[in-house]
C-alpha cells in the first residue's frame, strides 16, 4: 500500500442548474465529500458558502469553483467552536442574505480499542460529529423558517447502521446519533416546509479514508465490495444534490445508503 | 422539477402496472427522458391510452396486456420487450393490489391473490429480467415498495406482508447479482394522490391520517415518486445498491 491521495474533482455531466440561485452552506468542504459537493453544487447553479479549518485547501476549492464560473465564499472556521459556528452563518447571510440549504458534513474518523477510549476522546468526538451538526441546524433553522422553507442533508455513514469498523465504537455511536437526531428534527420541521435527510456513505475514496487513521482498513473493505472499488466522492455528492433539490419535495426524514450493497457483505 | 434532459436516453424500460397512478406517472416521465417504455397491466384500454399518449408526444412506448399475478404472462411481458426493442435495461416492479381486509376476515383465496399480485409478480418479473440482464452484464431493477413495508396499517395489514418481503427481495437481488453489473434499489412511497385517494370521499375519510399522521401534511404527488424513481435509475445514483428511499413526507417516523 503506497501513499494514496484523494483524486481531483472532475465534472463530466452537463449541468442541469438544479440548485439555481440557492444559497448552500457546506461544512467540512476543504476535502472529500464536502469538497466534491461544493464544486458540484456551484456547477449546478448554487451560491456556495464553504467552511473548513484549512485555509489553503479551502481557497483552492473556491478557486476551482470561480475558475469555472461558479459563485462562492470560503469561511475559515472550526465547527467545534461556538463563535465560529455563529460567524459561518453571519458571514453567509452578509454575503447572500439567505440560506436555502445546509449540508452538515464535517467529521473525522477515530478508531481505538474500546478500553483505550478516554473521556477526552468522547468529548472531542461527540463535539465534532454530533454537536456541531445540531448547532449548525439550530442556527440555520430559524433563518429557513423565516424564509418559508429550506432543505438540510446530514452526512452520516453506513456505520450508523452496522459496525464494520474495528475499534469504531465512538464513530458508529455518533453516526447513529446524528441519524436519529435527524429523524426527530425532520418530523418537527416538516410542517414548516423544511426537509431534513441523511446520506449514509459506505467506503468513499477521500482524504479521511485514504490518508487518515482508517487507511489500514481501506483495502480490506474495498476487497469486500462487489464493485471492487470505493466510491468517488462525486458518487455521494450527486445523491446529496438530489435530496437538497426541489425534486425531492416529498422526502423528509429519510436515510439513504450509498454503499453499493456493502452492508450486505 | 424536470430540468434533466434525456437521463434515460434509449434505455428499454419495462414497468408493471402502467394503467394508472404511479406506474402511469413513471411511464410518462421516463419516456420524456428518452426511454423506450414497455408498459403493462390488466386493463388494456387504459394501458393503450398511456402508450398512445407517449407516442403522440414523440416518445416510444408499447403496452403488453399482462396479469402480473400469472408468471406465464409475466414471462411473455419480458420476452415481448426484448423481442420489440432488442434488450431490457431497466425493470420497474410497481403493480399492486391493496384490499381493505382485516386478518380475521381473510380467505385463503384473497391471501393468495395478495401474495401473487404484490410479491409473486415482483419475484417472477425479476427472475425473467435477470435471464437477459446477466448475459448483458448490465441492468437496473427498481422495486416500488411502500411505507407499509415498515409501518403496519390496521385494515390493510395483509398487503404489508408482501411489502415487507419486497424489502428483502431488493436486498437478495442486489447481493446475488452485484457482480453481474446489476443494481437493485427500492422506493417506498407514503400516501400518494393515486388509486383510491383519487376519490374525494376516500380523502375525506383519511383526512386526519393525511394531515396529522404524516409530518408533511398532504398527500404525495405521483410526480414526486416518479422523480425519486428516475433518480435511482439514473447513473448519478450508481453507487446506490440495495438502498431504500422513503418518499413519504416523513410518515415512516410517526
Amino acid at each position: 500500500m503506497g501513499v494514496r491521495k484523494e483524486a481531483e474533482v472532475v465534472l463530466t455531466r452537463p449541468s442541469a442548474n438544479r440548485l439555481k440561485d440557492k444559497v448552500v452552506l457546506i461544512t467540512g468542504a476543504t476535502s472529500g465529500i464536502g469538497k466534491a459537493c461544493a464544486i458540484l453544487f456551484a456547477y449546478e447553479g448554487a451560491k456556495v458558502a464553504i467552511c473548513g479549518r484549512r485555509k489553503e485547501k479551502g481557497e483552492a476549492v473556491l478557486k476551482q469553483i470561480r475558475d469555472s464560473g461558479g459563485e462562492g465564499i470560503f469561511i475559515q472556521a472550526d465547527v467545534t467552536v461556538e463563535e465560529d459556528c455563529q460567524r459561518i452563518v453571519r458571514e453567509t447571510m452578509d454575503a447572500y442574505g439567505r440560506i436555502d440549504c445546509l449540508f452538515n458534513n464535517a467529521g473525522r474518523l477515530i478508531t481505538k480499542p474500546t478500553v483505550e477510549l478516554t473521556r477526552q476522546d468522547w468529548e472531542d468526538f461527540t463535539n465534532l460529529d454530533c454537536y456541531s451538526y445540531l448547532r449548525m441546524m439550530q442556527l440555520v433553522l430559524p433563518i429557513m423558517e423565516a424564509q418559508g422553507g429550506g432543505s438540510i442533508v446530514n452526512d452520516t455513514s453506513l456505520a450508523a447502521l452496522d459496525n464494520q469498523i474495528p475499534g469504531g465504537a465512538l464513530y458508529c455511536f455518533t453516526k447513529a446519533g446524528v441519524n436519529h437526531m435527524t429523524h426527530c428534527i425532520a418530523v418537527e420541521y416538516c410542517k414548516k416546509n423544511i426537509r431534513i435527510n441523511n446520506v449514509m456513505p459506505g467506503l468513499i475514496a477521500t482524504e479521511m479514508t485514504l490518508e487518515g487513521p482508517g487507511a489500514e482498513g481501506y483495502d480490506y473493505i474495498q476487497s469486500l465490495l462487489p464493485v471492487g472499488r470505493a466510491a468517488d466522492p462525486l458518487e455521494v455528492a450527486y445523491p446529496v444534490l438530489f435530496l437538497l433539490s426541489d425534486e425531492a419535495s416529498y422526502i423528509s426524514g429519510a436515510s439513504l445508503l450509498i454503499d453499493y450493497a456493502q452492508r450486505g457483505y | 422539477m424536470g430540468q434533466y434532459i434525456d437521463i434515460l436516453k434509449d434505455k428499454v424500460v419495462v414497468i408493471t402496472g402502467t394503467t394508472s397512478g404511479i406506474g402511469k406517472g413513471m411511464a410518462r416521465l421516463f419516456a420524456q427522458q428518452g426511454a423506450k417504455v414497455v408498459g403493462s397491466g390488466r386493463r388494456e384500454n387504459l394501458g393503450n391510452q398511456v402508450a398512445e399518449e407517449i407516442r403522440a408526444a414523440g416518445g416510444e412506448s408499447i403496452f403488453v396486456k399482462t396479469d402480473a399475478s400469472d408468471p406465464v404472462q409475466v414471462k411473455n411481458l419480458i420476452d415481448t420487450a426484448v423481442k420489440t426493442y432488442g434488450r431490457i435495461d431497466i425493470l420497474v416492479n410497481n403493480c399492486a393490489w391493496e384490499p381493505m381486509i382485516m386478518l380475521k376476515d381473510l380467505t385463503w383465496e384473497d391471501f393468495r391473490k395478495v401474495i401473487d399480485t404484490n410479491l409473486g409478480s415482483y419475484v417472477m418479473a425479476t427472475k425473467y429480467a435477470l435471464d437477459y440482464m446477466i448475459p448483458q452484464h448490465s441492468g437496473k431493477i427498481l422495486n416500488i415498495n411502500s411505507v407499509t413495508s415498515e409501518q403496519v396499517v390496521p385494515g390493510v395489514g395483509v398487503y404489508s406482508l408482501a411489502k415487507a418481503a419486497i424489502h428483502n427481495l431488493t436486498k437478495v437481488t442486489a447481493l446475488e447479482y452485484a457482480r453481474d453489473g446489476i443494481r437493485c434499489n427500492e422506493v417506498c412511497p407514503g400516501l400518494i394522490l393515486a388509486g383510491e385517494f383519487e376519490k374525494p370521499e376516500v380523502r375525506e375519510w383519511a383526512k386526519d391520517s393525511i394531515e396529522n399522521g404524516t409530518p408533511v401534511p398532504r398527500l404525495g404527488k405521483v410526480e414526486e415518486i416518479a422523480h425519486a424513481a428516475l433518480y435511482l435509475l439514473s447513473d448519478e445514483a450508481d453507487f446506490c445498491n440495495a438502498s431504500s428511499l422513503f418518499v413519504d413526507g416523513g410518515r415512516r417516523l410517526i
